[in-house]
């Protein structure tokens, strides 16, 4: 069975999102990978390692869950030493194990961190030519003031690490438009796009659709099996050692409560302090016009 | 649900429509000409086509009528002083200021009685036009005001037409506050009034492209470049303005990848709208490929041909399994759609920015099934652009015009005859 990809930038629902349809019966969700970033495992861990370790967190409870049947310390410990032995797998076949260990399911993944760079579009579709690809989005608004409070929160490591944060406004258009770069290239039904807001908001409607679309069950106990996200083995912190690999908010509250759309506008001063500009570039505005939003 | 690619033989053009091309020309006019719209009234065909005038940039807009017999074309007239183009003014590029043909339709009475109505746009003098009789043509106003009028529709005695809006630049913009439409019981009398309010009340409605009935309703489709094009019906009952009901929004869930739907027609038991933004009017840079989709009787609407998507009627897969632009995306615009009952007709356009490379002549018996038809272009179809479709039982009418220069400035009408073999 062909894998699911959600394509999104960060701070867009797809923790829930890719828990929730993880849930599915015929699936499995899986935490942030982020194996896109690199051709071998060995180069993955390598770039995490520098540049975002908690980036490894999904990969180490998923080889921790699937080779060592439970997410503890030591079997983290495990884990890394397990993928330390196996720098020079290619990507998908990190990919295969994984799929070899959940057996006929299909796999759910999502890594932000795969639509911020063409390259790694590329090399996901290079090896993975008939995956299907979710089209995950959130209003720039929404989206932009969440990034900015979590490098708020986060801001001396980011200063530690890279300097200055991104702009909120650049990480969203970027990855949309990479996304829909990425998506145009493909075959029609290959890939969809979703507001992430009509999903948790009307779940009873789009989630049968998305079951119909992956050629999956659409009967009522399979939807309400993806109702509840924190089933999953991995909508909780993982031990001290890999306590991540989804949205930590997600992780302390796993539970799905169907939400309304806060309303936003695309017109207007930002939420949150730039120094370059205070409303939306054209650019911006344009983008999300062809994602649905106003 | 994937689409899969179809087979070469599938993208063969058949010959299912034979055509003859037929020359727009009248003796003693020089200059080029563009074919802009075309009715049939009285068993004759009528042509709408704008002149360049000749050397001075001027322009002319004339309705030339077409003898089967005597195979030959008539001015049946013209406007009466060739109309220059703008000059510069506040640094504004020159402009024309003769547009020429916006509309031609024809509106029968109460007694079965047809009258031929003409929306002509100039910025100095946009005209309305009626005749009886194909010979006489009378140039209405309405208290004095000439009303510059877009798309026209007759339904239910009424005329309806869409403000054509406030020009700048040679392109007829979007009216303040958003899209009017008038209606008037009577042209000849005047007495237009509002038939909806600005905009369907979304001032970013802007431009009402198309109009169509069907099933007892009035189908208007409206541009929105912000959201996606919105379609509105009504039954037109009592006095203006009428109330309508929207049928679909947001493009129909593509949002602005569907601007605007520029092409209606009713064909077994459907109404079917082309999307993409028409001639005339800005492209965006990375346009999509144009999609087809067919609102059903109790209101439901399928995608036809386009990008799969969720919605909030449920997921919509194209029915034709084909994909935007009928599986070629450079395919931006679905221009025209005609029905003769038996079959249904399409012309795409791969038009871009900057240009139109090419078009495609569809056809489908079923509507569901889809299949080219070869086009005598006479030359690359990257030369012709088709802006006129109708269909007739066993026969198709395809009216545009041409490159006639290697420096593509110059244009010339043509007019295809085309016998279907269905």
């Amino acid at each position: 069975m062909q894998p699911l990809f959600i394509l999104t930038c960060m701070r867009s629902f797809s923790s829930v999102v890719s828990t929730m349809l993880g849930q599915h019966p015929q699936a499995y969700g899986l935490p942030e990978l982020n194996l896109f970033v690199a051709d071998t495992l060995g180069e993955v861990m390598d770039r995490l390692h520098t540049h975002r370790p908690q980036g490894l967190n999904g990969l180490l409870r998923t080889v921790a869950e699937l080779e060592y049947r439970e997410q503890s310390q030591e079997a983290v410990r495990q884990a890394r030493a397990w993928l330390a032995q196996r720098r020079q797998w290619p990507i998908q076949q990190v990919f295969g194990f994984v799929a070899q260990r959940v057996g006929t399911r299909m796999l759910v993944e999502k890594s932000p961190s795969t639509a911020l760079d063409e390259t790694r579009l590329i090399r996901l579709r290079r090896h993975f030519p008939d995956a299907y690809f979710l089209h995950l989005t959130r209003h720039p608004r929404a989206t932009c003031k969440s990034i900015h409070e979590i490098q708020q929160k986060t801001a001396i490591l980011a200063e530690r690490r890279t300097g200055t944060p991104a702009n909120p406004e650049s990480l969203w258009l970027r990855a949309h438009r990479n996304i829909l770069r990425f998506t145009r290239q493909l075959r029609p039904g290959q890939s969809l796009c979703l507001q992430g807001e009509l999903l948790l908001s009307r779940p009873e409607l789009y989630l049968p659709q998305i079951a119909e679309w992956l050629e999956l069950r659409a009967d009522p106990d399979a939807v309400d099996a993806m109702l509840h996200p924190e089933r999953s083995p991995y909508a909780r912190l993982g031990p001290p050692n890999a306590p991540f690999g989804h949205d930590p908010n997600f992780l302390h509250n796993p539970r799905f409560e169907k939400r309304a759309p806060r309303p936003a506008r695309l017109e207007g001063p930002f939420d949150w302090p730039a120094p370059d500009a205070d409303h939306f570039s054209r650019a911006t505005l344009k983008t999300a016009r062809a994602l649905g939003y106003q | 649900m994937m689409t899969e690619l179809r087979s070469p033989e599938a993208m063969t053009p058949s010959h299912a429509v034979a055509f003859n091309t037929l020359a727009v020309s009248i003796p003693g006019v020089a200059g080029g000409q563009r074919l802009q719209a075309a009715a049939f009234f009285r068993k004759r065909l009528y042509v709408g086509v704008l002149g360049d005038g000749g050397g001075d940039r001027s322009r002319i807009a004339r309705l030339l009528r077409y003898y089967p017999g005597a195979e030959r074309w008539e001015a049946v007239f013209e406007t009466s002083v060739a109309t220059p183009d703008g000059s510069r003014q506040r640094g504004r590029r020159p402009f024309p200021l003769e547009l020429g043909w916006r509309a031609i339709t024809v509106m029968p009475d109460q007694q079965g009685r047809e009258t031929l109505c003409l929306s002509l746009l100039c910025a100095r003098q946009p005209r309305l036009l009626l005749s009886d009789d194909g010979e006489r043509f009378e140039a209405l106003t309405d208290g004095g005001e000439p009303r510059p009028f877009g798309p026209l529709h007759a339904f239910q005695g009424w005329l309806f037409g869409a403000l054509a809006g406030a020009m700048s630049d040679g392109i007829a913009e979007k009216s303040e506050g958003g899209a009017i439409l008038h209606a008037s019981r009577d042209p000849r009398a005047g007495g237009w009034l509002a038939a909806n309010v600005p905009g369907f009340g979304d001032p970013h409605n802007q431009v009402i492209h198309s109009f169509q009935v069907f099933q007892g309703w009035l189908y208007a489709a409206v541009g929105n470049p912000f959201a996606g094009f919105q379609l509105w019906r009504t039954q037109a009952r009592g006095e203006p303005p009428f109330d309508w009901d929207r049928v679909l929004e947001q493009g129909a869930q593509r949002y602005s990848f569907n601007a605007a739907a520029p092409a209606m027609a009713v064909f077994q038991d459907a109404l079917y709208i082309g999307t993409g933004v028409p001639m005339g009017e800005p492209l965006l840079e990375d346009a999509a490929g144009c999609e087809l989709i067919r609102v059903l009787p109790d209101g439901r609407w399928e995608l036809v041909t386009g990008q799969p998507r969720f919605s909030p009627i449920g997921l919509q897969v194209p029915v034709s399994t084909r994909g935007p632009g009928f599986d070629d995306p450079a395919q931006t615009v679905l221009s025209c759609l005609a029905s003769s009952g038996d079959a249904l007709y399409a012309a795409t356009l791969a038009r871009t920015p900057e240009a139109v490379s090419g078009f495609k002549l569809w056809q489908t018996v079923d509507g569901e099934q889809w299949r080219p038809i070869a086009a005598p272009t006479d030359g690359p179809s990257a030369a012709c652009l088709p802006r006129v479709l109708m269909a007739l039982p066993k026969f198709l009418f395809v009216g545009g015009d041409r490159c006639s220069d290697p420096t593509g400035d110059r244009r010339e009408a043509f007019v295809w005859f085309g016998k279907s073999e269905i």
